[in-house]
């Protein structure tokens, strides 16, 4: 199988539903966010420190969850391509939910806005979750300009991404607390 | 990937040869091993491995594969002279090619060995398409009656010279891309390409240019 076809040179592109669509399509936007994501979470993988192989483990999960996301944003719902494609794991947002608390355990309560740095693996975490917001964003719209308003598995797709970006949000404090840098308050 | 990282193990039960430089070869099904017809594997010998496609449908208990010898190719060559019994290492089934039900005018294209996921499909019980196949020689031109039992229409295309007197029907001489060009009438379609990248690209832009719309599900060999 080649990786390059050529067919993409002119500016468009094959959804998985078939469809020819152009590269800035809405719904090409959105899955491209989603892989930008995948890549931020691959880049924080790459940083942990050692001792942090749950955490590996956990964010290699969800770059898996986010290839079946990004699957369902390039089909066309209700189109027979949907046939073909897996949904999220019953319990994947619980699960988040899960590792979110687990995370905040050992945290200080945050009782004031933070600024988004410290360490430079809780500095990325951060922009993967600006990225994950901007994901939810691209999504909102997708589901707004579906003629059907999507479907249930774009709506399991929307939870999950709101429970990442929390997640990664705490993960970013986690990690700056585990490397042993405090978290900064904004000051106004 | 290292080859001893594939996930599966099959047997080699045995070989069909089809041209001098094409063969089937038969495989036993790894325990689980699930697929779709369309998709592909990554076979591994020794230290050498390749994608190829299932031929087989899903609902048999062996694994066909269509096998091009490439010339200094140590794999297919070496797959070519293995005694049954062989292993190989055998990834889990991948790719998109499968086929989407439709009321649309369905095309399947191929160019040379690129028909076997057509093959699998029409093995699988799907008919009524329209199936364009591209070759250099009539031999190339393999699983010719199967696929016209399956097809509504069967085009052969082919780019080489042919022996005087042969008969096919819906011959057409030159290229796939040509055929389409030429012959197709305006409208929306859902195509299938598989073979030769230089005809996924061309193809794609006649598509784009001239029957926007039609949906096009392509990958491509080397």
């Amino acid at each position: 199988m080649k990786v390059y076809t050529g067919g993409g040179d002119k500016g468009k592109t094959s959804l998985f539903s078939g469809e020819r669509v152009p590269k800035h399509h809405i719904r090409i936007e959105a899955y491209g966010d989603l892989d930008e994501l995948n890549s931020m979470l691959g880049v924080v993988s790459a940083l942990l420190p050692e001792g942090e192989q749950a955490v590996r483990d956990d964010l290699e999960g969800m770059q898996s969850h986010l290839f079946l996301a990004g699957a369902w944003l390039a089909t066309t719902p209700d189109s027979s391509a949907t046939g073909y494609l897996t949904a999220l794991p019953v319990n994947v947002s619980k699960d988040l939910e899960n590792r979110i608390d687990a995370l905040s355990e050992v945290l200080p309560a945050l009782k004031e806005f933070i600024l988004p740095g410290g360490q430079p693996v809780a500095a990325w975490a951060h922009v993967a979750r600006t990225v994950c917001r901007r994901c939810e964003r691209r999504l909102t719209e997708l589901i707004e300009a579906s003629p059907s308003g999507g479907n249930g598995e774009l709506a399991a797709i929307q939870v999950y991404l709101n429970r990442l970006s929390d997640y990664l949000f705490v993960l970013a404090r986690y990690l700056n607390q585990a490397l042993g840098t405090a978290d900064k308050t904004w000051k106004k | 990937m290292r080859p001893e990282a594939l996930p599966h193990v099959t047997t080699v039960l045995g070989h069909v040869r089809l041209t001098s430089e094409t063969f089937e070869l038969i495989c036993s099904r790894p325990e689980g091993f699930q697929f779709v017809a369309g998709q592909h594997v990554t076979l591994s010998y020794g230290r050498e491995e390749r994608e190829y496609t299932i031929l087989s449908p899903p609902e048999t208990p062996e694994l066909r594969f269509l096998i091009k010898r490439v010339a200094g190719g140590s794999l297919s060559n070496a797959l070519g002279e293995l005694a049954p019994g062989s292993l190989l290492g055998i990834s889990k089934a991948k790719g998109y090619l499968i086929y989407r039900p439709t009321d649309r005018p369905v095309y399947f294209v191929a160019t040379g060995v690129g028909i076997a996921p057509f093959v699998a499909m029409a093995a699988a019980g799907v008919t009524g398409f329209t199936l364009i196949h591209g070759t250099r020689e009539v031999s190339g031109l393999l699983y010719r009656r199967e696929l016209i039992l399956a097809a509504n229409r069967y085009i052969p295309c082919l780019s080489g010279a042919i022996r005087p007197g042969t008969a096919l029907l819906d011959l057409h001489r030159g290229y796939v891309t040509d055929y389409v060009d030429r012959h197709l009438k305006p409208g929306l379609y859902d195509f299938y390409l598989c073979g030769a990248r230089a005809m996924i690209h061309d193809m794609t832009h006649i598509l784009d240019q001239h029957y926007p719309g039609t949906r096009i599900y392509s990958e491509a060999y080397s």
